[in-house]
């Protein structure tokens, strides 16, 4: 299990994703979260309340772990109806309760077969029915699409993005940038057990400034090219630049000051700039520049 | 914490699930089903017997009651003796620990293989809301598994006996199957214990068992021992056979101004209930504290 350090995160409703490679310490960090773990130093609180000790206040939860985690022996509905029973609530509700849910996500036909027959797609289905069986206000989703096939992972991204819409919490861990993506834009980059950056992407590369970025400028007169990479090298916070065709790219490992300088700097040289971009900069790119070289691969 | 009455209303409505999913794993797990046959085989040397006395079986009436004999010998009687023996020497001692021990680890160590304890620790409940229907569900499993075959070997061979035999040794029966209750919630909540506390239970039960059940159980070290307790349950109950406290290994020798005799170290049958009990509800909350504080 790979250890989580100098975690600081405080979660709110919504979507929060966590990205990182294996063994990044996604999953333990969900585990402290849940109460599944005791942090050796520091403490996590669920509206002040320690998840670790506190039982009552795990009737709030909701945890789709990466892992298979069921019953063999038992049919969807008995698996989502007994977790339902757990709660308190009555064995017929639990039961009714199980099936409509079930039917929900589209497990209706197969609920009174034995879940070790289902695919993978429908075993994640069955998992997320029996996460959000109880109305938790706190969903823990580990991994929530792993080996989906495209169908499933769209409906299951609808029903969390509904549920977010509901105002409910939801923390949702995977290594594929593009799920993450198109779920949220708060996200925590965690890497060897550290939290490497949080906020949305824009505001994490602010957070990083000794992350090198590379920044395009396209001026409006291409001949002002040369003048331009000029002045951009005398720049302190330019590490580079290299002339292209049609526009100027600045290697910088300090992007705030650099946008802060720009603007005197381009009035002064009077250079009209027709556009400004950061080539790459999504997930994949900001990623690769948070942690360098790790791998993805599930 | 709510009052005593809402607290035994919260845990029966918390552990019917558990129990009743406990008792159908336990019941259909193809280990259990495996050893429940084969602890009936015992039952074909009632066949065995009825094929080599056929024809040779004489009814006499004494004392009012119809009474069968073969070869001068009261077949009740003989019959009570053969079950006698296997109950308290081969069953109780040997088979009923191992059906607790592979019970116990369906119920508990399953939990940890399929990561549903994951789901349990995540959900509203305290750890003894589980263990407690599962020491249940574990106990009436074992008491099933090996108390259906006892029931169905004790009907087969005292059956020999006419109905008089059968009626003659209910308390043989009762004892039998009081001290296998006893025996199954013991043996279950230390096994319990051991899930809760190694990750490989399997090995780590049988040593024990072999080692504290099997080895100890003798001479004077057997007090530390659940056999102990089991037999000094179960020697009174026992006397109208003639069964003494040495029958059942609970007599040492004493020697005294030179001269040894046996002495039976059996504890009072309700101080080894108390002691049985006790040892179950201390098993059951060092098991329960285990399991909440395990980190996964």
């Amino acid at each position: 299990m790979q250890g989580v350090s100098n975690v600081s995160l405080e979660l709110g409703p919504g979507i929060t994703g966590i990205l990182g490679p294996n063994g990044a310490g996604k999953s333990t960090l969900m585990k402290l979260v849940l109460g599944l773990a005791r942090p050796s130093l520091g403490r996590v609180r669920i509206d002040g309340r320690d998840p670790a000790s506190d039982w009552e206040l795990r009737s709030r939860f909701g945890f789709v772990p990466e892992y298979d985690c069921f019953y063999d022996h038992m049919t969807a509905r008995e698996y989502v109806a007994h977790f339902l029973q757990l709660q308190g609530v009555a064995p017929d509700e639990a039961g009714e309760r199980a099936a409509a849910l079930l039917d929900d996500v589209g497990l209706g036909d197969a609920m009174e077969r034995r879940i070790r027959t289902y695919s993978r797609g429908m075993r994640q289905k069955a998992k997320f029915a029996r996460a959000i069986a109880h109305d938790p206000n706190l969903l823990v989703l580990d991994e929530p699409f792993q080996g989906t096939d495209p169908t499933t992972r769209r409906l299951l991204m609808e029903l969390i993005r509904s549920w977010a819409d509901a105002g409910r919490t939801i923390l949702l861990s995977s290594h594929i940038l593009h799920d993450v993506e198109a779920l949220t834009d708060r996200i925590v980059f965690l890497s060897g057990g550290q939290v490497l950056a949080v906020g949305d992407r824009h505001a994490i590369q602010k957070l990083m400034p000794h992350v090198r970025q590379k920044v395009r400028l396209t001026p409006a007169d291409a001949g002002q090219r040369p003048q331009l990479a000029r002045l951009l090298l005398e720049q302190p916070s330019v590490e580079g630049v290299s002339l292209q065709r049609d526009w100027v790219e600045v290697d910088t490992t300090d992007a705030e000051a650099f946008h802060r300088a720009l603007p005197p700097l381009l009035r002064k040289a009077k250079i009209a700039i027709h556009g400004i971009d950061s080539p790459g900069e999504d997930l994949e790119a900001l990623y690769e520049k948070l942690v360098g070289g790790e791998q993805w691969e599930a | 914490m709510g009052s005593v009455g809402e607290e035994v209303a919260r845990l029966l409505q918390i552990g019917r699930p558990v129990f009743r999913d406990g008792v159908r794993q336990f019941l259909l797990a193809r280990s259990t089903l495996i050893v429940a046959a084969l602890l009936l085989t015992p039952g074909l040397l009632s066949g065995w017997f009825w094929y080599d006395s056929r024809g040779k079986v004489e009814t006499q009436v004494i004392a009012g009651d119809e009474v069968r004999v073969f070869e001068g010998e009261v077949l009740h009687a003989v019959m009570a003796d053969v079950f006698y023996g296997l109950a308290f020497h081969l069953y109780l001692p040997l088979v009923v620990a191992l059906v607790a021990l592979l019970g116990a680890a369906e119920l508990l160590n399953t939990e940890f293989k399929q990561k549903t304890m994951q789901l349990l620790r995540t959900s509203p409940v305290r750890m003894y809301e589980i263990l407690l229907p599962k020491l249940l569900a574990g106990t009436l499993g074992t008491f099933v598994a090996v108390g259906t075959p006892l029931t169905v070997i004790y009907l087969a061979l005292l059956a020999h006996g006419g109905s008089f035999g059968l009626r003659e040794h209910l308390p043989l029966l009762g004892a039998v199957l009081g001290t296998l209750l006893l025996a199954s919630l013991a043996y279950t909540s230390i096994f319990l214990l051991i899930n809760a506390l190694v990750q490989r239970p399997l090995p780590v039960s049988l040593v024990y068992w072999l080692v504290w059940e099997v080895m100890l159980a003798s001479g004077d070290s057997q007090r530390f021992s659940i056999m102990h307790y089991l037999r000094s349950f179960a020697l009174p109950r026992l006397d109208y056979l003639g069964i003494v406290a040495d029958d059942l290994n609970l007599a040492i020798e004493s020697t005294s101004g030179g001269l040894t005799e046996l002495v039976s170290i059996a504890t009072d049958p309700w101080q080894a209930v108390g002691v049985l009990l006790a040892l179950t509800t201390v098993a059951m909350l060092l098991s329960a504290r285990l399991l909440e504080r395990k980190q996964f």
